[in-house]
């Protein structure tokens, strides 16, 4: 068999097929562009989720150390390590080469004319040794072994120096609580956007911070540690160790509380997916790998149109392969020429793939809050295997079963060829797959979104508009500062009430929880979210007093600072029944016991629920602490009105900067901490609309296509019934039916998997929607109208046709 | 009088061309009478019977059937005026490919809404008539060329309708069918049907009580045969 005719026959028929076939063509190019982009697109996003940190050197020979703790019997997995165990892992563990302690801070950039707020992270000289980031300028070795140093990213090279040249040169900042002059000693290379750590700065870690608490218990987390082994196959015998390890070194009382039992080592690459799970970050693996199923099935999607498409012109094509035959073709040449024509078919329709994608990254990047590059060395070989791919895939099925005409039975038939009812089959099991898929989707978007809205707009027991938080104000000096600090801030015009707290909502801040009895039951033991709260804490975030009273300066007991009898208290509601109180007006009164240090505290009032923290986990029951001084970690509240936030924001500002010039300010409003809770599934949400849009505009090209073909083969049946006294609303509801058949089929399955996909979803959160049988009929109802909408023209056409014209049809 | 044609005309206009396909034509059929209409491929023999099948409309002219006047109807009218009063029965059969030969036979009862237990009465009866009863759970694919046409015939009596239309019914038969076809024609005559039927084959027209030769869009002779 020579080639070269055969690459003329199937050129020649191909681009004359295209030529005369116009619409059969766009659809098939289009649906084949969507089908190759979108997997393209959600696969370079696949491949960009599932390679965070590979591109480090050596990478799979790093590891971090998690810390196990275990409360009430479970074991909970934290990143953070107390720093404490940095000695002595190196010391037990020989198999460790290098380790590094790693600890994120916020810093001031004190520059001439400015305060600018960066994140850095304190590190040992050992740093690049663990974790090899490569130097754009300077030396990895020495970068870090001075304790005055300073690497910066090349982005922050640029913003303070405005170049990258930088070595030697001279940086303010105000960090650790100190203000110094450290020199820049390397500038680090752009690294890509997949890293689970995007250092701006490095600074290594001094004597001052190593002489602090979080450097010297083992009670306290301090941040990460990292360390390179030997080789990965040490990875399983240190782990194995690791809870001897705990019962040699962690002291018995840090045990005792439930901490420190155990250690995980987890290897780099993995990190991105496990912080999702640890709940520090929204990395889902379950959603990156739906998006590359909807990559695929989009393209699934355009092929089924290809080969419907093909098999119903090849029908009409019938006459054509019969005679092609007759003139002495074998079956391998006709198998040829239709598998040809897809594989060119499929090849025009990757340069539009190819624009779509380039179209397509920037928006994908900037809804999902990615860094992705397209990679042209690997997607323009990836794109041509795929074309052949999806062209043979799209072309066996037709080619196999056009080139098996009987040529004498064509010839002689004075009918059209039909696929026969297995055909017919195939080609309806395709299309129910296709809008199956859609549907699915459309209603997994559908409830993804409604479940942002609920979660963006439920009642959280606190009024969040109006309410600013400056957080971590301890910075600025001593508790008499920060009050003063707090009295400035009240002459703010617009503002009216503020307070000093721990914890922020969105889980941002510091929080604490212990578990707490009542003196006359101390079987009943929950754990409640302790906050220490100044004053007017309940007026700033507004909460309402269900029973008893709120803390009081008269009452000199309230505040747990002054005097050494017991101590008031205010609990919510949650914390009264878990401690076993039948109405919040029974707790009035009631004497309860911190677990650790055994003190009393008197309750005095019952507040209403509040929750700061995620949608995904119960809220946690809080009891209040009142505090008239600031402790450690505190953080305020701004509560405003008729005042823009900007303005408030910029004389809060002022006050601030009046009072620690050298200390970067920062404002975080309560609706943008809280959106933390729901942006992550809003995108997920808009990513699957935009799948779910991209299927079902496939799908109804290619049911568009398929009408054209169908109601041109049909003709002849309209022009039989309509011979037979049917009516023309008759033969349309007829024709309309059969359409829409499959999309109700459809509609069957693709609900059916994303009620069950979607209910396990929905699980995950504790504060969530019903899963409401409307957004399936809505979606189900628009699915069949667009389909209707899709078919109805040509559907009309035919069926309104004469009917001896209908009869002459074939 | 049951059929009475005058002065129809069919012209069929494209951008360039404009064709003249019946001419002045005028006819008359009484009750019970078997018509065979004759002549040269081209000459409007089929588009004479569209019309007076309504399934093609004249541009000009009239045609009443009994006491109506057809041209005057819409499309809805049409086609319950066509599911009560008419049967066909066309060359290559018709038969809907992805039905049975007895759910082909039921579609024209369908269309008149008739109950469930009267429409399988009048399909059994009816495929009895013809001859094929033992293939009516058939798909038409699997029958004879013979077979589909009886089964065509079947469909187009079903609904004892008061005129059968026949396009050239034996034309894709052999001989033996053919005869058939045309034995179960008169035997439908003999029971009081009126047959309009286009035929190539003189000795099927032969067996009809009236001819008719057509030219050129025009009848040109009428004549009753001698049976």
């Amino acid at each position: 068999m020579k080639l070269t005719p055969h690459v003329h026959t199937v050129f020649a028929a191909f681009f004359r097929q295209m030529r005369c076939h116009r619409l059969y063509t766009a659809i098939n190019v289009m649906g084949l562009a969507l089908g190759l982009a979108a997997c393209l697109t959600f696969g370079l996003i696949a491949r960009y989720e599932f390679t965070f940190d590979q591109w480090l050197h050596g990478a799979r020979g790093i590891y971090r150390l998690d810390a196990v703790n275990v409360q009430d019997g479970r074991a909970s997995e934290i990143a953070d390590a107390p720093f404490r165990v940095y000695d002595a892992l190196k010391a037990a563990f020989p198999e460790i080469t290098h380790a590094t302690r790693i600890r994120p801070d916020n810093i001031s950039i004190i520059t001439a004319d400015d305060v600018r707020s960066s994140n850095a992270l304190y590190v040992d000289p050992d740093f690049f040794e663990t974790l090899p980031y490569p130097l754009v300028r300077g030396d990895a070795a020495s970068a870090l072994s001075a304790p005055n140093s300073i690497v910066l990213s090349e982005e922050r090279a640029r913003t303070y120096f405005h170049t990258i040249n930088v070595i030697g040169q001279k940086l303010t900042v105000d960090h650790d609580g100190r203000k110094a002059e450290l020199i820049v000693t390397g500038v680090l290379s752009h690294v890509p956007g997949n890293v689970t750590l995007q250092p701006d700065m490095l600074i290594p870690i001094d004597s001052a911070m190593l002489a602090s608490p979080a450097f010297l218990q083992w009670g306290i987390e301090g941040g990460y540690v990292f360390c390179r082994l030997h080789a990965p196959s040490d990875a399983k015998r240190l782990q194995g160790a690791m809870v001897r390890f705990s019962l040699d070194h962690v002291p018995p009382q840090v045990r005792d509380a439930g901490e420190l039992r155990d250690w995980r080592l987890r290897p780099l690459p993995s990190l991105h997916f496990l912080d999702g799970t640890l709940g520090i970050s929204s990395a889902s693996r379950n959603s990156v790998i739906m998006l590359g199923l909807i990559g695929l099935l989009a393209l699934l999607s355009a092929i089924i149109n290809t080969i419907n498409l093909s098999t119903a012109r090849g029908l009409l094509r019938a006459r054509e392969v019969a005679m092609r035959k007759t003139l002495g073709a074998t079956r391998g040449d006709l198998i040829i020429q239709f598998m040809g024509e897809a594989i060119l078919l499929a090849a025009c329709a990757a340069i539009p793939a190819l624009a779509l994608i380039e179209i397509a990254i920037p928006t994908i990047n900037a809804l999902g809050g990615w860094d992705v590059v397209i990679p042209y060395d690997l997607l323009i070989p990836a794109l041509l295997v795929l074309v052949i791919l999806v062209g043979m895939v799209a072309g066996t099925y037709p080619a196999f079963w056009l080139s098996a005409y009987q040529p004498a039975r064509v010839l002689a038939a004075s009918r059209m060829a039909t696929m026969g009812r297995l055909g017919a089959v195939v080609r309806l099991g395709l299309v129910v797959i296709q809008f199956g898929f859609a549907i699915g989707l459309s209603v997994s978007s559908v409830v993804i979104l409604r479940q942002s809205v609920f979660v963006r707009d439920m009642d959280r027991g606190f009024d969040r508009n109006g309410l600013l938080f400056i957080p971590f104000i301890d910075n600025i000096g001593t508790p008499t500062a920060q009050l003063a600090l707090m009295d400035a801030f009240r002459n703010v015009p617009g503002v009216t009430t503020v307070s000093s707290f721990y914890t922020m909502p969105g889980d941002f801040g510091f929080s604490a929880a212990d578990y707490f009895s009542p003196l006359n039951a101390p079987d009943q033991r929950p754990r409640l979210e302790w906050q220490d709260v100044g004053r007017d804490y309940f007026r700033l975030f507004g909460l309402h007093l269900i029973a008893g009273r709120l803390f009081d300066d008269a009452h000199g007991e309230d505040d747990q600072q002054k005097g050494k009898g017991i101590h008031s208290v205010v609990i919510d509601a949650s914390s009264a029944r878990a401690l076993g109180y039948t109405t919040p007006q029974a707790a009035l009164g009631q004497t309860i016991r911190k677990h650790t240090d055994r003190a009393p505290w008197h309750v005095i009032g019952v507040v209403n629920d509040v929750r700061l923290n995620s949608a995904r986990s119960a809220p946690l029951p809080s009891i209040y602490f009142y505090s008239s001084m600031p402790y450690r970690f505190s953080s305020a509240g701004v509560r405003f009105e008729n005042r823009p936030e900007r303005d408030v924001e910029a004389n809060l500002r002022t006050i601030w900067q009046s009072r620690a010039p050298d200390l970067a300010f920062s404002a975080l409003l309560a609706s943008d901490l809280l959106s933390h809770d729901y942006r992550g599934d809003e995108r997920r949400g808009e990513l699957l609309a935009i799948g779910a849009g991209v299927a079902i505009f496939i799908a109804l090209m290619g049911m568009y296509a398929l009408a054209s073909f169908t109601v041109a083969r049909r003709m002849l049946e309209v022009g039989i019934r309509k011979t037979l006294g049917a009516t023309t609303a008759r033969v349309l509801g007829l024709l309309l039916g059969q359409f829409l058949k499959p999309v109700l089929g459809a509609g069957l399955i693709g609900c059916t998997l994303a009620w069950v996909v979607m209910r396990n979803w929905l699980s995950g959160f504790d504060a969530r929607i019903p899963l409401s049988p409307l957004y399936f009929a809505a979606v189900f109802a628009a699915a069949l109208l667009v389909a209707a909408l899709t078919v109805l023209f040509q559907t009309l056409n035919v069926a309104r046709a004469e009917p001896a014209r209908a009869l002459r049809a074939e | 009088m049951l059929i009475e044609l005058s002065h129809i005309q069919r012209l069929y206009r494209s951008d360039e061309v404009e064709t003249t396909a019946l001419q002045d034509i005028d006819l008359q059929i009484e009750t019970g009478e078997f018509v065979a209409i004759m002549g040269p491929s081209g000459c409007g023999k089929s588009t004479l019977l569209n019309i007076l099948g309504t399934i093609d409309r004249p541009t000009s002219g009239s045609y009443r059937f009994g006491t109506q006047e057809l041209t005057a109807m819409n499309e809805a009218e049409l086609a319950k005026f066509r599911r009560e009063h008419l049967g066909y029965v066309f060359q290559s059969f018709n038969l809907i490919d992805e039905l049975t030969i007895e759910e082909n036979i039921e579609l024209a009862l369908i269309y008149r809404e008739m109950p469930k237990s009267e429409r399988r009465a009048r399909v059994a009866h009816a495929v009895d008539h013809v001859g094929i009863a033992h293939r009516a759970r058939h798909y038409p694919s699997q029958l004879s060329g013979g077979q589909q046409q009886r089964a065509a015939i079947a469909r187009a009596i079903v609904g004892q309708p008061s005129l059968i239309l026949a396009d050239e019914p034996t034309g894709n038969l052999d001989t033996d069918n053919g005869a058939q076809v045309m034995d179960i024609l008169q035997r439908l005559n003999d029971e009081g049907a009126t047959i309009i039927m286009v035929t190539h084959s003189p000795s099927h027209a032969d067996l009809a009580r009236r001819r008719i030769d057509m030219l050129d869009g025009q009848v040109v002779v009428s004549v009753r045969n001698a049976i």
